[in-house]
């Protein structure tokens, strides 16, 4: 077995931890936005464990380029992996532009710029983090080597449940908030 | 107060939030490495079933999976090299075999005993990054199978998971070819 196939190997299995991290962040940050996990843990808890989620998705979905880049037999340039084109094929493109969106999400939180942007503007990069966690699930099943496995088939039907899951209740919680009767002054 | 500035409280807080992100990193390198070497186990698997050698492309050649034009035997594994079985003119269709890329499939058209000529039925064509390698190695590895007069051809660089196909399709093919000039014979 050759170095190319241990190439292709990782590059199978850092795309499906880098798939699971985002949707973990990402219902994460659903959890703690819902404001439904109880008082037991602190928000700080909650928004400090979805930064690092957010932060070890992006560093694989990297990984998961590098080592696609270093499998010969994949035979991807490094423009195919930076510039989403049909040139490689859009079940790749899609993940292409999933990335560009995890780093938008994640760099202004971790290079402590977020500080620095309004809030609008803030929250409307970070929801970036929904669409690229649906084109993550479309490029892992366009291109996907082991869409046709059963294991891995439950595997990601059980992500999808869960990403959907947590936004219902992320969509429950603001539905119930702006129900709320204004305070009595 | 600046958000930058834990409370005591939050201070206490940070132990939790430590050993969760140590357990989420271990357990995501854990199980990159743990899915590769599943992965790696099955494909191992996978290619002593299909009774490929992975050492095909060795100096000398000698793979066991079809490195040389060959008569089938009872065990779908060949045994009679064709020079020694006269092949009846005619075209021969290989099996076709899916790698990760899409669908290979060939066409062998024998003449006088000799293949002159291999026809690609099915290859990987979704993309156009497939297109362009394919276009540029499929020719040369027709060329290979024209002046070898068998399925023993080295691999094109940046086209490996298409040459494993393209040969085991070839190797299909030669195989219906003699069994089918055995069938005229016997």
């Amino acid at each position: 077995m050759g170095m190319s196939s241990w190439w292709w190997f990782l590059t199978r299995s850092t795309g499906i931890v880098a798939a699971a991290l985002a949707v973990t962040s990402l219902a994460w940050g659903f959890f703690f936005t819902s404001r439904t996990m109880g008082s037991r843990l602190r928000a700080n808890w909650w928004l400090s464990l979805h930064k690092w989620l957010g932060g070890m998705t992006l560093s694989f979905v990297v990984a998961h380029m590098a080592v696609s880049w270093l499998d010969e037999d994949q035979a991807l340039r490094l423009v195919d992996l930076v510039v989403p084109s049909g040139a490689v094929g859009w079940s790749i493109g899609y993940g292409v532009i999933a990335a560009w969106l995890f780093a938008l999400v994640v760099l202004p939180s971790v290079a402590r710029i977020r500080r620095r942007l309004p809030r609008w503007l803030w929250r409307t990069v970070h929801l970036l983090a929904v669409p690229a966690v649906v084109l993550t699930g479309i490029h892992t099943a366009l291109a996907g080597t082991d869409i046709t496995s059963q294991v891995f088939i439950l595997g990601f039907s059980l992500l999808v449940a869960f990403a959907v899951f947590t936004l219902t209740i992320r969509l429950l919680g603001l539905g119930s908030r702006s129900r709320r009767p204004p305070v009595a002054a | 107060m600046d958000d930058r500035v834990p409370s005591s409280e939050q201070r206490t807080r940070r132990g939790p939030a430590t050993a969760s992100k140590a357990a989420s990193l271990v357990l995501s390198v854990a199980a990159t490495f743990g899915l590769a070497a599943l992965f790696a186990r099955a494909d191992r698997q996978q290619s002593v079933a299909e009774g490929i050698d992975e050492g095909i492309d060795d100096a000398d050649g000698a793979g066991s999976a079809g490195t040389t034009a060959l008569t089938p035997s009872p065990a779908g594994t060949s045994t009679v090299p064709v020079g020694e079985l006269p092949i009846a003119d005619g075209t021969y269709d290989g099996d076709a075999f899916t790698n990760r890329w899409g669908i290979v499939q060939l066409a062998v058209t024998y003449q006088g005993g000799q293949i002159v000529d291999v026809a690609v039925l099915q290859y990987p064509d979704s993309d156009r990054r497939s297109v362009s390698i394919n276009q540029r190695a499929l020719p040369s590895l027709e060329a290979a199978v024209l002046a070898a007069q068998s399925a023993d051809i080295s691999s094109v660089t940046g086209a490996t998971i298409t040459w494993r196909s393209y040969r085991e399709s070839l190797q299909s093919a030669l195989d219906a070819a003699a069994a089918a000039s055995a069938g005229v014979q016997g």
